[in-house]
């Protein structure tokens, strides 16, 4: 019995994973959002584009919890919530730009800087030969305060303040990760990850 | 159609999410940071959480700021 535990194990350990799953439901939910916060900001209702953008936060959080509860964590469902922070984030700072909520300088530079951060991605894939997520502790971070830059914008909180500190925290991490991402060593696969 | 709530204590609500998340956010960071410290640095991944842990505390660092300035403490 145990022979046969040592060999079914591993093969059981890389199951294939629909992308029809809960937590991609609850990260493609999270554009949803945009509809009801747009019709919010042309409004001129600050609270209810506040909410809605904190809803879009929220559901980023639930996303994962979801993965870990139904076991359906998987590298697409990673990439996909990657590019539902882009999507979502980069369209709520654009929206709230255009609406002379929050500064277009900043906001320029942090959608410049956010595309960099995009094409080194897609080079870091490349150069893995896989469909990879580069994982980054600080960046994971960044997206947080990008989704409160935008509820800053929304509410009016210290606008300025956030704003134009913001690009600079990005390009340190932006920095750091480049190296990582361009010039480091690729770890392989990480055993029991998605 | 109508705000949900009043003007006033929307800014406290909104004060609470900034400065309050940020200071646990600060705590956190500074918790992990001080256990990442003790690891082995040769190990690319203790690097990527030292560093990831020490811009989770300069972004807690900021919200507080942020949130007291907007109340004019600083």
């Amino acid at each position: 019995m145990a022979a046969v535990a040592e060999v079914t194990g591993p093969v059981a350990a890389k199951r294939q994973v629909s992308p029809w799953n809960p937590a991609n439901a609850v990260t493609a939910s999270r554009f949803l959002t945009l509809p009801p916060f747009v019709w919010a900001v042309v409004h001129g209702y600050h609270q209810w584009a506040t909410i809605f953008m904190l809803v879009c936060g929220l559901l980023d959080k639930a996303d994962g919890l979801v993965a870990r509860v139904f076991d359906c964590r998987s590298a697409f469902g990673e990439l996909f919530d990657a590019i539902a922070d882009a999507l979502c984030y980069g369209f709520g700072l654009v929206i709230v730009a255009a609406y002379g909520w929050a500064p277009v300088i900043p906001v320029m530079l942090v959608i410049g800087l956010g595309i960099a951060n995009i094409v080194m991605r897609v080079a870091y894939g490349i150069r893995a030969g896989r469909a990879t997520n580069y994982k980054s502790y600080a960046m994971e971070r960044l997206v947080a305060y990008t989704g409160y830059l935008i509820g800053f914008a929304t509410s009016g909180f210290e606008v300025t303040f956030f704003f134009w500190i913001f690009p600079f925290v990005m390009v340190t991490i932006l920095a750091y990760d480049a190296k990582r991402m361009l010039v480091d060593p690729i770890p392989g696969p990480i055993p029991g990850a998605p | 159609m109508t705000e949900p709530m009043s003007a006033s204590t929307f800014m406290w609500f909104i004060t609470f999410a900034v400065g309050g998340v940020s200071a646990l956010w600060f705590i956190y960071d500074s918790v992990n940071l001080s256990r990442a410290l003790k690891l082995d640095r040769s190990d690319p991944t203790v690097r990527d959480r030292r560093f990831g842990y020490a811009m989770g505390v300069l972004m807690g660092t900021i919200g507080v700021i942020g949130a007291l300035k907007f109340h004019g403490v600083v």
